[in-house]
């Protein structure tokens, strides 16, 4: 997982990724390769959001 | 003789008339007075008086002098005026004969300040367009005014009170009097040299438009408007506006005024400030509100769309084909159950079909023999009738009451067309026969 990848940059990814799921044609081996990746990029972007979250509320107070 | 001491009014006129006009003093006169009774006769000449507190004198001028005046005369206006004493000997009365006028002080300023604001404004020194902006926040403040006096005071408190940063560097000029015009233009064209302040402010307290007068010249005007640095003036009282007024970017009433539009509130720019922290607060807060809830609907979607779903629900899929399997595998049973039933309901005993088939046959042979009953009871019963018909219709019968049968070779003859001459006839009777040889035939008239 790159940490070079903006939020922007990695949501897209992970919206590739879950379009790529939710597709009809994708095989199980496929799907479980990545959802893996799906659930990677999921807990980086949430990391990035409380990190985020953390310093504007500590520059506010 | 004594009537020779007597002058004429012609001569005496005439006298005071050489007298008056061959004075070296009042061959040339140079008078100020306000004009009263003003008249501008159909000829062109004007005619009116000129007076101070105590005295009045006529006045004329003639058109070809009038020609030349750079202003309106009308009653009440003070005029510096040049001309001779002539006496109009009809009247008897001596006027002053002018051949040139002008406002007198104030009013000729006036005249000057509104002659050069036409040209300047002609040459458009005073289009918005020229107006340059004022810097929001400047560095360094140039005020060009008296050394002495309120102006700078006022200026640094005003600035001091407002906006600590910004840099006051005063250049001093007389405000007023000779050397004053020099001294503004000299300023404004160091300032622009030494290329330190952002902004100019050219200010002097209140006066009178005399003392004021340095800020219309013309030099002064030009200089302002070749300034590259923007200018604000604060000249003299609200009332006041001098040409450097209206050439200048922005024009304040006060010094005071122009010290507020050179410099933007502290207490504002921290207000800003702070509605500036809160805006860009509110913006990463909501973004990261978007944020957060994009991820949560693409997580949500991952989620549905996980392997474990997928294998779920081939999981689903499978049972169900099994299920449907067992199913179908069942109702065949069960058909094929129901098939053999009905075949083993339609294989039933043939002794009961026996039964019922000689059931059926009893019942049809009752039937028959009831109608071969029927049928025998009728027959017998038309036999009657017909024997009955019969007895009537035999011939033995009939011989018996006396008719008999002619036969000619075993045919019966029933017509004398069936017979002829010397054939032999068979004649039966009741009780026997006789054969008869035909003699003669006979028909009946028809």
């Amino acid at each position: 997982m790159s940490e070079k990848l903006s939020f922007e940059e990695t949501i897209k990814k992970l919206e590739t990724v879950v379009k790529a799921l939710e597709s009809k044609e994708i095989s199980l081996e496929e799907s479980i390769e990545k959802y893996q990746e799906g659930l990677k990029l999921s807990k980086a972007l949430y990391e990035m959001i409380q990190k985020a979250e953390s310093l504007i509320v500590e520059e506010k107070s | 003789m004594q009537q020779q001491k007597y002058l004429t009014v012609s001569a005496l006129t005439e006298y005071i008339k050489i007298k008056l006009e061959n004075d070296q003093h009042l061959k040339r006169v140079f008078l100020k007075g306000e004009i009263s009774n003003f008249t501008h006769h159909g000829s062109g000449h004007l005619y009116f008086s000129l007076k101070d507190e105590d005295a009045t004198i006529s006045a004329m001028m003639f058109k070809s002098y009038a020609s030349n005046l750079n202003f309106k005369p009308k009653s009440g206006d003070k005029v510096l005026v040049e001309g001779y004493i002539s006496l109009y000997k009809a009247r008897g009365t001596y006027s002053i004969s002018i051949f040139s006028m002008t406002l007198d002080g104030i009013g000729e300023l006036y005249l000057q300040f509104e002659k050069n604001k036409e040209m300047f404004s002609k040459m458009g020194y005073f289009d918005a367009s020229l107006k340059k902006p004022v810097p929001k926040f400047p560095k360094v403040i140039a005020v060009i005014t008296s050394k002495t006096g309120a102006v700078i005071q006022d200026i640094k408190t005003t600035v001091s009170r407002r906006y600590l940063l910004a840099k006051i560097e005063l250049y001093p000029i007389l405000v007023q009097g000779d050397g004053s015009k020099d001294d503004i233009v000299k300023a404004l064209k160091r300032v622009n040299e030494d290329q330190r302040a952002d902004v100019i402010i050219l200010g002097r307290g209140g006066g009178s438009i005399e003392d004021l007068w340095s800020f219309n010249e013309p030099e002064v005007v030009v200089a302002i408007h070749q300034s590259k640095i923007p200018v604000i003036t604060a000249i003299g009282h609200e009332t006041d506006t001098t040409l450097s007024d209206y050439v200048a970017d922005l024009r304040a009433a006060t010094p005071t005024a122009a010290a507020e539009l050179a410099t933007p509130n502290m207490t504002d720019i921290l207000k800003e400030i702070k509605d500036k922290v809160d805006l860009a607060y509110y913006y990463m807060v909501e973004r990261l509100k978007n944020s957060r809830q994009l991820l949560l609907n693409l997580d949500e979607r991952l989620q549905v769309s996980s392997p474990m779903n997928k294998l779920q629900l081939e999981k689903k899929l499978i049972t169900n084909l099994v299920e449907n399997l067992h199913r179908l595998f069942k109702n065949n049973l069960s058909d094929k159950n129901h098939q053999i039933k009905l075949l083993t309901q339609s294989l039933q005993s043939p002794e009961e079909k026996i039964l019922r088939y000689r059931e059926t046959i009893d019942v049809q042979t009752k039937r028959l023999h009831q109608l071969y009953r029927q049928s025998t009871e009728l027959r017998h019963y038309q036999h009657q009738t017909m024997l009955n018909k019969l007895e009537g219709l035999n011939p033995l019968k009939i011989m018996q009451r006396g008719f008999s049968l002619t036969t000619k070779n075993d045919k019966v003859i029933t017509s004398i067309e069936q017979i002829h001459i010397d054939d032999t006839l068979k004649i039966d009777y009741k009780d026997g026969h006789a054969k008869v040889k035909v003699l003669s035939k006979e028909g009946k008239d028809k």
